[in-house]
């Protein structure tokens, strides 16, 4: 029964992680249409998007910021349905999510520590791109696939 | 374990896959429909983003309110709205209005070029005052071209005044009277009045230029060199086709 429930829980979690994934990458393919001249102007209720956008730190390794968007949510998206419907947290496709979800919540915070002490300026569609990598990571808890083998032998 | 309550269970998970397929394709649906109307929504005036200086609510204008070079009586007036901040805009005027300003908007040329501050933001609105500042001293489109160029310099800070006396010295300019210029804000009338042309003819977004005094869709050919070109060319034919 503890294995089942164990499965059961993941299941909803990396169910949750698809969905928080899915709206990530709506937003970072909006940030990138905008990059590439689809939108003349982001919509930005509050904040400053245009001022980041328009900074040097728009781009990472020469590629846009919302272009490495799309690549982590869709990649976490397609790993995380492979996950709900019943690959191990200790497969490689567990492991490679919990690697992206690591990866992703530094990069948010390299991002967002960017934005509050250099840029002085705050993108609305950047905090929200934060708040879903923190929910992510916590969703996959990567510390459960990346240290799976002690798991795996308590099991 | 009991065998009802695995059942119980397969079935629970049954039903929970079924209906997170269901939400993924409403998020799907719900996020595509976002992406399509994005472009018209984020861009209607009253959408833009708190202006505080830029207000332009109870303002007057007209097109005297542009910036324009180029002959009065050319064949191709071109309007353009631009935004110093926004990368669009950055691209379209360093690449395709600054090299046909500089081919087509000479005297006797086939092209007017007028260009109206559209500041989207406060930073914005800074990089305007500053273009204004640097027309008081006819060095308008080389401050305008300098802002889109150097706006790594300048987007960032709280105050950049002191990037914008850098931008003045490398064009030649008086760096004292711009100075006085960028404190004493002199030229925020005239920027709030050619946003609030740009408002009054429709522009949602930027850039936005109109050919003749008709719009052109964003994502039109004829924001590229060779869709403008060709257009200066068709019109200065059929002007002289006219006058034979």
């Amino acid at each position: 029964m503890p294995a089942s429930d164990s499965h059961v829980s993941a299941a909803v979690r990396y169910r949750g992680v698809s969905l928080l994934a899915l709206v990530g990458l709506f937003v970072s393919v909006y940030l990138l249409l905008y990059h590439m001249g689809f939108y003349g102007v982001l919509a930005c209720g509050a904040g400053s998007c245009e001022t980041v956008q328009a900074s040097k730190y728009a781009k990472f390794l020469g590629i846009s910021v919302p272009a490495w968007g799309v690549a982590f949510y869709g990649a976490v998206f397609v790993l995380a349905l492979m996950l709900q419907a019943g690959r191990a947290e200790t497969s490689l496709p567990g492991r490679l999510l919990a690697l992206a979800a690591l990866g992703g919540l530094c990069f948010s915070i390299y991002l967002t520590a960017i934005e509050l002490f250099v840029l002085h300026a705050v993108c609305m569609w950047c905090v929200v791109s934060a708040i879903l990598a923190v929910c992510i990571f916590l969703l996959v808890a990567p510390w459960r696939s990346l240290g799976g083998k002690e798991q795996e032998a308590a099991a | 374990m009991t065998k009802e309550w695995v059942v119980a269970k397969q079935q629970s998970q049954s039903g929970g896959s079924k209906w997170f397929y269901v939400t993924i394709g409403v998020v799907i649906l719900i996020g595509a429909g976002w992406l399509l109307t994005a472009g018209r929504s984020g861009g209607e005036a009253d959408e833009l983003p708190p202006l505080g200086l830029a207000q332009t609510t109870g303002i007057e204008a007209d097109a005297s309110a542009g910036i324009s070079i180029g002959p009065d009586d050319a064949v191709v007036t071109i309007y353009d709205f631009s935004d110093y901040l926004c990368p669009h805009c950055r691209e379209f005027n360093s690449m395709v209005g600054k090299l046909l300003r500089r081919n087509y908007a000479v005297p006797g040329g086939p092209l007017r070029w007028v260009s109206f501050e559209f500041p989207l933001n406060d930073q914005s609105f800074k990089g305007n005052v500053a273009s204004l500042c640097a027309e008081e001293q006819g060095k308008f489109w080389e401050m305008h071209d300098m802002l889109f160029a150097r706006v790594e310099n300048w987007a960032t800070e709280t105050n950049p005044n002191g990037a914008f006396i850098d931008l003045a010295k490398d064009i030649g300019m008086d760096t004292g009277d711009f100075k006085s210029c960028l404190n004493e804000r002199e030229n925020v009338k005239r920027i709030l009045e050619s946003k609030q042309y740009g408002v009054d003819l429709g522009v949602t977004g930027t850039p936005t230029i109109f050919i003749n005094g008709q719009p052109v869709p964003r994502t039109n050919q004829f924001y590229s060199y060779q869709g403008l070109e060709e257009v200066i060319q068709q019109q200065t034919a059929a002007a002289a086709n006219a006058s034979e």
